[in-house]
């Protein structure tokens, strides 16, 4: 009777782990779908934000400041706010959300790959 | 049990301290970023309302009523700092096409400092200055939509 109970719930045991590796390999997978399709915006949001700073002229200013850091410890407060304002804060964030998202989804996808295989 | 909690009550402090911390920076940037956005918005319009006493003409056209002028191409216009191509100089001024082929008034005084990429350390003069030269711009912005040019670098090209 103690022997039958037990081989019962070691089947429920199996059972229950089958059960277990099998979500967390679905998760697995959709976390995987899901960072290789933000990593492929990557490419175009890294694009927007490179051609979003050499539109804004900031590249220029920080020359300006390197090679003459004489002047700009002299006008510092209008050197910092023509940087500031030619930040490209749009092209700036959608690449810092999709760089986030990327890393947040890969993340998931390895901490349920070492999950399944620890299982 | 009893030596934990002064441990917990600690980690509480710290994680209030963060959390007001972080507010603190948000804010913070949140402010210059008000700042920032107003002073640009400022200047655009200074621009836009000096457009024909600066450059001889509304940029709408003459018949066009001032509220439906339109608005300077691309973003709002910044007015700490520029960089573009001289296209007219007049005495104490000269006028650059800049980003988004909008076109800037930039004030030159005895203060100015005009300074060449090619040579750091001599200073130059407004005379110094052609058309066609390259020019990036620290100042700030005056009441009629100009800059008033604080530092110049002349560059060989953009």
């Amino acid at each position: 009777m103690a022997k039958d109970f037990q081989q019962l719930l070691s089947k429920i045991l199996v059972a229950i782990k089958k059960q277990e590796i099998r979500q967390r390999k679905q998760k697995m997978l959709g976390f995987l779908i899901l960072s290789v399709l933000i990593a492929f915006t990557l490419p175009f949001t890294s694009q927007i934000l490179i051609s979003q700073i050499n539109n804004s002229g900031i590249k220029y200013f920080l020359e300006a400041i390197v090679n003459d850091f004489h002047s700009f410890l002299s006008f510092w407060q209008e050197f910092m706010l023509a940087i500031l304002e030619s930040l490209p804060i749009i092209a700036i964030l959608i690449f810092t959300i999709s760089l986030e998202a990327f890393i947040f989804t890969f993340r998931l996808f390895l901490r349920e790959k070492t999950f399944t295989f620890k299982i | 049990m009893e030596e934990n909690k002064p441990i917990k009550q600690n980690d509480v402090a710290l994680k209030v301290i963060k959390i007001i911390l972080v507010i603190i920076i948000f804010l913070i940037i949140f402010r210059l970023g008000v700042f920032v956005g107003e002073t640009k918005a400022r200047f655009s319009f200074r621009w836009l309302e000096n457009y024909q006493k600066n450059f001889a003409g509304p940029r709408g056209g003459f018949i066009n009523d001032w509220q439906k002028l339109p608005f300077p191409p691309g973003d709002i216009l910044e007015a700490h700092g520029t960089f573009g191509k001289i296209i007219k100089i007049n005495g104490g001024d000269f006028v650059i096409e800049g980003k988004g082929n909008v076109e800037r008034i930039i004030k030159v005084s005895e203060n100015t400092i005009i300074r060449s990429f090619r040579n750091m350390e001599s200073s130059l003069k407004i005379s110094d200055l052609k058309v066609g030269d390259y020019v990036v711009i620290i100042g700030s912005a005056n009441e009629e939509g100009q800059i008033d040019a604080q530092f110049i670098r002349v560059l060989n090209s953009l």
